[in-house]
């Protein structure tokens, strides 16, 4: 793990040329930022998300430093940080730059994903819950009976059993009955690279020493998009 | 040997199943799932669950489990000395703020996918109406489900020994300056017990949905262990490489001092699976766990939490 970070304070120069390659051993799953419904993967890494494999490798998973570091870079740099989509501002963004890529051949699949979401629609998106609320889940599903979070349904416990046609019930009456999570499948894409990802790296040479070194011996695992991307990096400092 | 991470790459035989289905286990397809080009699998989220129950059931018969177990996957705890899917399988609560409610799974596991294409057949299947209501006056209902007939399916899983147990916390000084400081939330003996439980529990993978009733397991028919110095996962290749491959992943591991057993039940050489386990779980007893606190007190997560 690399802990000197006056690395970040030299001026930018891009004097030095390393050649970063990236093998898949599982599916990828690249999604740039957050979505509603589906989880749309990019066919090659973002550069954030390289970005974000290369201080995964030099161990700078700084969470809570991150901030103050990038206001100080911002001061010694004169440029404000680029965040991604889902926030992640890096740290080596004005030192690194991803030149000349060579993508592989994707192949894409769609899988079903059970996210675990917390929310008031949980009477709607959960198979499971406690045997109790069955009478009451029938008359809803019936539409004998309405189930809503206004402040004229009733919130008697007891309208779990009396309840009549045309009653309507409170969720907090069925909120202790299911899971603390609803699962809700949601689309995720993979895509399945056919052959390595290469990049031209352009960085300065004591970068490309440091990010030599940290690929050789990574601080953590590398990944690329999610935890289950797991991925093989290998790297030579060209000039 | 100091091990920095362990990798368990395994060939599990599965036929006439839909492992990745039912309603009850996350499973969340009701047909089997297959990539387009022809393989079936099953989802990393699946594997991951697979893993957890078979850990929750080894420990639970483990007599020096004390308080420890194994939270719902939908109720989380942040609770790293006591529920160990907070600790090997990480967590996110939105309302600990920052990040001592997020933690990065130290285990994680790969899609199990079939190593040749599979063949898919339908199931037929009739649902039987006791009802006495209305509908059920029809013709009874009646459904195809598709199933995959053999597969090798190729498992993987990783655990990356410096961050079981242990807690990253960074702050910035001055300058360019971030102190690091690392928090061990249990002693020696449970990390090594911990981390046994996973090693066990890649070989009793069997809580997948079950076909029609047919017993569905993921245990192990050829695995190979590996105990490694560096954090590299390159050998969960090994089982898709060819002859040359394997020899020259095998060879790489050699030369970084790493250790490896290997069992395979088809063979009359060489050891079969339960040796190979036998063997890994005594080399993991002889040898040390990577501990990036060198040998810090262990804290609870509530002093933790509190010493932000």
């Amino acid at each position: 793990m690399i802990q000197d970070l006056h690395l970040l304070e030299a001026k930018p120069e891009f004097s030095s040329v390393g050649i970063l390659t990236i093998d898949a051993l599982a599916p990828l799953s690249m999604v740039v930022k957050m979505p509603g419904k589906y989880y749309r993967s990019q066919p090659a890494p973002s550069d954030d998300m390289l970005y974000g494999m290369l201080e995964n490798a030099l161990g700078w998973h700084f969470s809570e430093a991150r901030g103050a570091l990038l206001k100080r870079m911002q001061k010694i740099h004169g440029a404000a940080p680029r965040f991604s989509g889902v926030g992640f501002g890096s740290l080596l963004q004005h030192h690194v730059r991803f030149t000349t890529p060579h993508l592989p051949a994707v192949i894409h699949f769609e899988d079903l994903w059970a996210q675990h979401l917390n929310g008031p629609s949980f009477v709607g998106g959960s198979r499971t819950y406690d045997a109790r609320a069955i009478p009451l889940m029938d008359a809803i599903a019936g539409g004998k009976v309405t189930v809503n979070d206004r402040a004229e349904a009733s919130k008697d416990p007891k309208m779990l059993t009396d309840f009549q046609d045309g009653d309507t019930v409170h969720l907090n009456v069925l909120s202790s009955l299911f899971p603390q999570y609803y699962i809700s499948p949601t689309r995720r894409e993979y895509v399945l690279p056919l052959g390595p990802y290469m990049y031209r790296v352009e960085t300065s040479l004591a970068m490309a020493q440091a990010l030599e070194q940290a690929i050789l011996a990574p601080a953590a695992p590398l990944y690329l998009g999610s935890n289950d991307g797991w991925v093989d990096a290998e790297w030579r400092t060209m000039e | 040997m100091i091990i920095k991470g362990i990798l368990v790459t395994l060939i599990a035989p599965m036929s006439d199943h839909i492992a990745n289905a039912g309603d009850k286990i996350l499973g969340n397809a009701s047909s089997i799932k297959q990539r387009p080009d022809g393989r079936v699998y099953i989802s990393g989220q699946k594997q991951r669950h697979a893993l957890f129950s078979a850990m929750d059931r080894l420990n639970f018969s483990d007599p020096k489990h004390g308080e420890t177990y194994i939270s719902n996957g939908d109720g989380v705890t942040t609770i790293v000395e006591n529920d160990l899917r907070a600790d090997l399988g990480g967590f996110l609560d939105t309302n600990k703020g920052s990040y001592s409610g997020r933690r990065t799974a130290p285990l994680s596991a790969t899609p199990a996918v079939a190593l040749e294409e599979s063949r898919v057949g339908r199931d037929l299947l009739i649902r039987l109406k006791v009802n006495q209501d209305k509908e059920s006056e029809r013709s009874q209902a009646l459904a195809t489900r598709e199933y995959s007939q053999d597969d090798l399916m190729l498992m993987n899983f990783f655990i990356d020994i410096g961050a079981v147990s242990i807690r990253k916390r960074h702050r910035y000084e001055k300058d360019m300056h971030v102190s690091t400081e690392y928090v061990k939330h249990v002693d020696e003996p449970e990390r090594l017990r911990r981390v046994q439980l996973a090693l066990e529990a890649t070989g009793s993978l069997v809580d997948y949905a079950n076909q029609a009733r047919n017993a569905v397991s993921g245990e192990p028919q050829q695995v190979l262990i590996v105990f490694d110095t560096k954090l590299s996962r390159k050998t969960s290749r090994y089982f898709r490489a060819k002859d040359t491959e394997r020899k020259n992943i095998l060879n790489e591991l050699e030369h970084r001092g790493a250790t490896y057993f290997f069992g395979d039940d088809t063979s009359a050489e060489g050891d079969s699976v339960s040796i190979a386990y036998v063997k890994a779980l005594k080399f993991l007893n002889e040898n040390s766990l990577f501990d990036p606190t060198d040998g810090a007190a262990p804290i609870t997560t509530s002093q933790f939490e509190a010493g932000k």
